[in-house]
């Protein structure tokens, strides 16, 4: 229950960051494949996640490949490093899972999953 | 001749009356499709529903339905699907069955594929498939629909993927989920990234080449002559049917080696799939195995 609430509150600051980080989440902004990425952050584990969100939110812009559709439905962290994302499409949901390292310096680094 | 056979999921009708030199016979796919309103609660104006009719996902505005939206969405799908879809395929008659003469030249007639939408109310005797479905808040750009689940916006043209050149595929939901109707498949179900035993609603399964994804069972709207395959079914059984009817008259229990093979005929047939008009042919162009693709004069009855 714990871990639900933290995931939804996540989100919100992931929400916020889109809204103040145009230059990370602006449209058709293309970056590479997510697994390639990883990111500083700041060791708390807000930060933590919010980054690991980040991530996707690049990697779905970057890979998902359907348009149209209802957008994210859902981001659910499901375990400590392991997040499953939900995306509204005629027919189906597409869900996708990501799988994180957090490092004890702060570092977030997707190492399996993605949109693609 | 008019024949028809009734299928679990349209009913099929074969007209040989029209047959002449240059016109063939025609195979009409009839799909019944009986549509059931969804309104919101207790008889409000507004309301919501949520996507795939599954209460755990997010829920849409929507709006009561009005005797005229109804009517007018209805014969939109109607007439929008059914022109989608009819007068699209050819088959070729390679089972040497519906034979004609005009004159002195006998003729093997190829199948014109045909297709009907009829709406009625959910429940109406007849129906093949139950459809429900949602009228949507004019705010609302989507829901999240399904085969027996649509909503008023699945006539619209949307965008629904993107090529590997950056070109737009644009789809009308509901030419693809008649497809489904008919008995189609997504289009990449079998190959290694869709199997047929998993989940064939996974993204991969709408199509991973450009020429797939493109695919009116993919996100597109483009035919490939595997979607012909409703009429095919439905052409073998009339074929099959030809033959045992000829065979079992008593006047042709005199010729029971031709009938056999003209048996054995028939259900080795493939009825190809052709995606542009083929004439009828001669017993000899037949019998060679010529394709008639143009208007070629033939001798008059």
């Amino acid at each position: 229950m714990g871990s639900r609430k933290f995931g939804l509150g996540v989100l919100g600051v992931a929400a916020v960051m889109a809204l103040t980080v145009p230059s990370l989440f602006g449209p058709g902004q293309n970056v590479a494949r997510a697994t390639e990425i990883s990111k500083e952050c700041q060791m708390e584990a807000l930060e933590q996640t919010a980054c690991a969100i980040e991530l996707i939110l690049q990697d779905l812009r970057a890979n998902y490949s359907f348009s149209g559709g209802g957008g994210i439905s859902n981001i659910h962290q499901t375990a400590t490093t392991t997040f499953v994302v939900t995306v509204g499409r005629d027919e189906s949901d597409d869900t996708f899972t990501y799988e994180f390292a957090f490092a004890p310096d702060g570092s977030v680094t997707l190492i399996s999953g993605g949109a693609k | 001749m008019k024949k028809s056979i009734s299928f679990a999921t349209f009913n099929a009708e074969l007209n040989t009356d029209v047959c002449d030199a240059y016109n063939n016979a025609e195979l009409t796919l009839t799909l019944n499709l009986g549509f059931t309103q969804i309104n919101p609660a207790a008889g409000a104006d507004t309301g919501t529903y949520h996507d795939y009719g599954n209460a755990a996902k997010p829920a849409r505005k929507i709006i009561k339905w009005t005797p005229g939206s109804w009517a007018e969405w209805k014969t939109n799908f109607v007439t929008t699907a059914a022109a989608y879809w009819n007068g699209k395929f050819w088959l070729v008659n390679d089972a040497g069955v519906f034979t004609y003469m005009i004159g002195t030249e006998t003729y093997v007639p190829n199948v014109y594929c045909k297709m009907k939408i009829v709406a009625q109310e959910g429940g109406a005797v007849g129906t093949h498939h139950s459809i429900s479905v949602v009228r949507l808040d004019p705010t609302e750009k989507w829901f999240g629909s399904h085969s027996t689940l649509y909503d008023s916006k699945d006539t619209n043209w949307n965008k629904k993927g993107t090529d590997s050149h950056g070109k737009k595929i644009m789809q009308q939901a509901h030419v693809h989920e008649v497809g489904h109707l008919l008995g189609l498949g997504h289009v990449d179900i079998g190959k290694a990234h869709c199997p047929a035993a998993s989940d064939t609603n996974l993204g991969p399964c709408y199509g991973v080449s450009d020429e797939d994804k493109n695919s009116v069972m993919g996100q597109g709207m483009k035919l490939h002559i595997e979607h012909a395959e409703p009429w095919r079914t439905a052409i073998r059984s009339f074929a099959l049917e030809d033959v045992l009817m000829a065979n079992s008259s008593p006047t042709n229990l005199l010729m029971p080696t031709s009938r056999l093979f003209a048996f054995s005929s028939s259900l080795l047939a493939a009825w190809p799939a052709k995606l542009s008009r083929h004439y009828p042919r001669t017993l000899a162009e037949a019998r060679l195995g010529l394709n008639v693709t143009s208007r070629v004069a033939r001798a008059a009855a």
